[in-house]
């Protein structure tokens, strides 16, 4: 697995705290709801008890969501009764943003269409938030070109009412959903235009969140130096606003981007420097993902130790918070630093446990995307259940079938017609006659197919056995009579020629392969064999973990040994592909490769090689296509039915 | 003093090790099976520190030994001494719960190496069986693997190409990219074209 892909990116992207403008500092909160609600026990008028509620939900929504949400719902009563057009509006507007911030998406969609029917009597800074939000929620739902149109409206309805400040926003929204379609140049040319409205307007979180994202743009540009200066700026004001963690962050993504670069030591300095940041307050989990990172770099520096005591560090963390992402990433990390350290049994050690707790984490994802799985693996299910099923009905409906035909024919004889007995009769009997032929074909197949196994194991096991004792002792002649040697060496060689010759007869008879692991293991050591450095091949396999009918397996088998016989013998090819796939009910296998090719008239000259492959095809029901041309490569696609 | 009983089905070969390993002071053979089930039955008796198996024997072959010996919970130390020698044999051997892995004719010396070596450390792998597993879990990977050809088969979907235009592009027949086209869906899971194409893009497949 590549390295790199390893690598923990902090980056991340700022979408929620656009919503209600960049995060206002408001001092005396508490003074502020109090006089709200003093106020609300004083009027009678509706109009102001509801414009009451919902600034009281305003003030709330980020200190006490359930207290706003029910000053909203009041409000949202009291919009039944008579309210102004402008109570209306607001309420509905505020509805949207509560939806939005309890992502129940298809409602924001719902209300933003009845929104948009009375747009004249809502008010323009009000329309524009309304936009940002279904903006928002489209951006959520993955409807990025959508969500782009809708904030576009906002920059519109902001334009036409002159409103600049709001739309540092709207293009950082805009800016955002081009990342995701990986649109860089349009995410840069928005995320910049909403950086300048920030500095012109002095608004210093704005202007973090942006540097912020600005750098997860550079980095996919291939702009490291950029991204690096962009974070390094929006360090310099996340520490004004003294936000840590942020900082930290942003130590973590210039680390990051060091490392892209290979600039091992300045990583170092900067993941050090996330470290120290996240231990100063405590942020444990950015101190786990800073200490891995640190291994890493020790780990590519080949200063074994020290990697292996921050990996160390980092998992202790990880183990404590349980989290399984890190503790993964840890033992990889040890796995690659042992393998790089050329100790193998302590890499393959940490490998298997980052394969456990990969496979838990797998498990565990597998529970979240539940209704996707679930779906395709009930259908699987019922797949499997229905042919199962169908099996069972095809044997009954057969025994029933019978029976039934034995009825009808005594019936029949009962009713004395003795002639059409006696035809029904002899049919049925050649009927059995045949499927018994049928039978004692198949006796026949498989007993080969056994003979073949046993004489295959014999050679291998048996004779190869022998040898390879033989060799033992031979070898350990060798050095107690020098003056022997070289005969014994020359008597050493022709054994192990011996030797490779039986593995190969007894591999080409009926592979071991193939009886003990299947299909797949079996073409992929066929492959291995012929290590040949002019071809290459491949083999590319779906869906076969699971073993098929025997007699299939070893006709295919033969079928693509043939194939690739015929490819070494005559094709002259540099690549050959090899696509093994199971569906439920046939195996495909198309082999592809890109030698000179031959035209129709001389695959006869081919001769036996194909008419082998024809005739297992057909003896396995299935269906052979030759795709050929001078120069241009052949395809075999072979269809074989399983159910 | 280690303890080992040997189990193969031929027994021209036990013999052989057998006389390989007398005159080593520190090793004893105690018992031999010439398959899994009396594998099981010397058990009963005597458990040693080593096993040396064989793969192919009859009745009860070198998988089955191993996986009932797994359900056993015993403690012992599992030589796998086979003449296979496939990566494929090596991965499966391993994956069965062996402690180390040696070929038939891998010499005297090597022999008396691994059999110290399970015991000391528990495991035996030469650099080569080592590099192998890891190269078989790196196998294992999540995402399917897609052909150069099945690539380029994509690529003119999303350019909007119809079978038969790919097929005359990349001299193959329809049939053969209806095949591809199918074997695509078919790893990655997803209904059709457009959902294909939509993935592609998406993924960066292109």
């Amino acid at each position: 697995m590549n390295f790199d892909l390893m690598h923990k990116w902090a980056f991340i992207l700022v979408v929620i705290s656009f919503l209600s403008g960049f995060g206002i500092e408001i001092f005396g909160q508490e003074k502020i709801v109090d006089s709200l609600c003093n106020q609300l026990s004083k009027t009678e008028n509706i109009n102001e008890i509801a414009i009451l509620h919902l600034q009281l939900y305003k003030k709330q929504i980020r200190r006490n969501k359930d207290s706003a949400s029910l000053h909203l719902q009041k409000a949202i009563n009291l919009n039944k009764k008579q309210v102004n057009d402008s109570v209306k509006a607001k309420t509905l507007v505020y509805r949207i943003e509560n939806l939005l911030h309890s992502d129940k998406y298809d409602s924001v969609f719902f209300y933003a269409d009845k929104a948009i029917t009375m747009k004249e009597s809502i008010k323009p800074n009000l329309m524009i938030d309304m936009y940002s939000m279904l903006g928002t929620a489209f951006y959520y739902k993955s409807e990025y070109a959508k969500a782009i149109e809708t904030h576009l409206k906002a920059e519109k309805l902001s334009d036409e009412n002159e409103i600049e400040e709001g739309k540092a926003r709207v293009y950082n929204n805009i800016g955002i959903a081009y990342i995701k379609l990986k649109n860089w140049r349009k995410a840069e040319e928005y995320m910049n235009k909403s950086l300048k409205i920030c500095i012109q307007f002095n608004i210093k979180r704005g202007i973090s969140y942006t540097l912020g994202n600005l750098g997860i743009i550079y980095k996919n540009l291939d702009k490291p130096d950029k991204a690096i200066a962009a974070y390094i700026e929006s360090i310099k004001i996340c520490k004004e606003l003294n936000d840590k963690r942020a900082v930290a962050r942003n130590y973590e993504n210039i680390g990051a981007l060091y490392e892209f670069k290979e600039d091992l030591n300045k990583a170092l300095q900067y993941y050090l420097s996330s470290f120290r940041m996240a231990e100063s307050m405590e942020n444990k989990s950015t101190m786990a993902s800073a200490l891995h990172n640190i291994g890493n770099i020790y780990s590519k520096q080949g200063k074994f130790l020290s990697s292996d005591k921050n990996f160390q560090k980092s998992l202790a963390i990880a183990m404590n918070l349980n989290n399984k992402d890190v503790i993964r990433d840890n033992y990889m990390g040890l796995s690659v630093m042992y393998e790089a350290k050329g100790d193998v049994s302590r890499a393959l050690m940490n490998r298997k446990l980052y394969e456990n707790w990969k496979d838990s984490i797998v498990n565990e994802s597998h529970l979240r995307a539940v209704s996707e799985f679930e779906i395709k693996y009930e259908t699987e299910k019922k797949e499997k259940d229905i042919l199962s099923l169908s099996a069972i009905k095809l044997k009954n409906e057969a025994a029933l079938e019978k029976q039934q035909s034995r009825i009808k024919n005594l019936s029949l004889s009962l009713l004395g017609l003795a002639l059409l007995f006696g035809l029904a009769f002899i049919i049925f009997r050649q009927r059995s006659n045949n499927k018994k032929q049928q039978e004692l074909i198949v006796a026949i197949t498989d007993t080969q197919i056994e003979e073949r196994k046993r004489i295959a194991q014999d050679l291998h096991d048996g004779v190869g056995g022998s040898l390879a004792l033989a060799k033992n002792k031979l070898e350990t002649l060798l050095s107690s009579e020098n003056e022997k040697s070289k005969k014994v060496t020359e008597f050493l060689d022709t054994l192990s020629q011996t030797s490779d010759q039986i593995r190969q007869i007894s591999h080409n008879m009926m592979p071991g392969e193939l009886v003990k692991f299947g299909l797949v293991s079996a073409v992929q050591t066929t492959i291995d064999q012929f290590d040949d450095n002019n071809l290459k091949t491949h083999l590319y396999t779906h869906g076969l973990e699971k073993r098929i009918d025997q007699a299939k397996e070893i006709h295919t088998f033969r079928i693509i040994q043939e194939i690739i016989q015929n490819v070494i013998k005559h094709a002259r090819a540099n690549t050959l592909n090899i696509h093994l796939n199971k569906y439920t009910k046939k195996l495909s296998l198309l082999i592809e490769d890109d030698g000179i090719g031959f035209t129709y008239n001389t695959i006869t000259t081919q001769g036996i090689g194909i008419k082998n492959i024809k005739n297992r095809v057909n003896y396995l029901n299935g269906k052979l296509s030759i795709d050929s041309d001078m120069g241009k490569g052949t395809t075999f696609n072979i269809e074989i039915p399983l159910a | 003093m280690i303890s080992i009983i040997i189990a193969d089905d031929h027994q021209m070969f036990r013999e052989g090790i057998v006389s390989l390993l007398t005159n080593q002071n520190k090793i004893d053979v105690i018992g031999q099976a010439s398959n899994g089930e009396e594998v099981l039955t010397l058990f009963q008796k005597t458990i040693p520190d080593v096993l040396l198996l064989d793969i192919e024997m009859p009745k009860m072959d070198g998988f089955d030994t191993l996986r009932e010996l797994k359900k056993l919970k015993l403690s012992i130390k599992v030589l796998v001494l086979t003449m296979h020698k496939s990566s494929e044999f090596i991965k499966n051997i391993l994956k069965a719960g062996a402690s180390g892995y040696l070929q038939k004719d891998a010499g005297r010396e090597t022999l008396i190496k691994a059999i110290h070596e399970v015991v000391e450390t528990g495991s035996y792998y030469t650099p080569d069986t080592g590099k192998l597993i890891l190269e078989s879990f790196k196998e294992r990977q999540p995402n399917f693997q897609i052909s150069p050809r099945e690539k380029e088969i994509i690529k003119l979907l999303t350019d909007g190409l119809t079978t038969k235009n790919i097929a005359t592009k990349l001299f193959i027949s329809p049939h053969t990219v209806e095949t591809h086209r199918q074997n695509i869906l078919l790893k990655s899971g997803l209904k059709n074209t457009a959902a294909l194409v939509k993935y592609a893009i998406q993924k960066g497949l292109l």
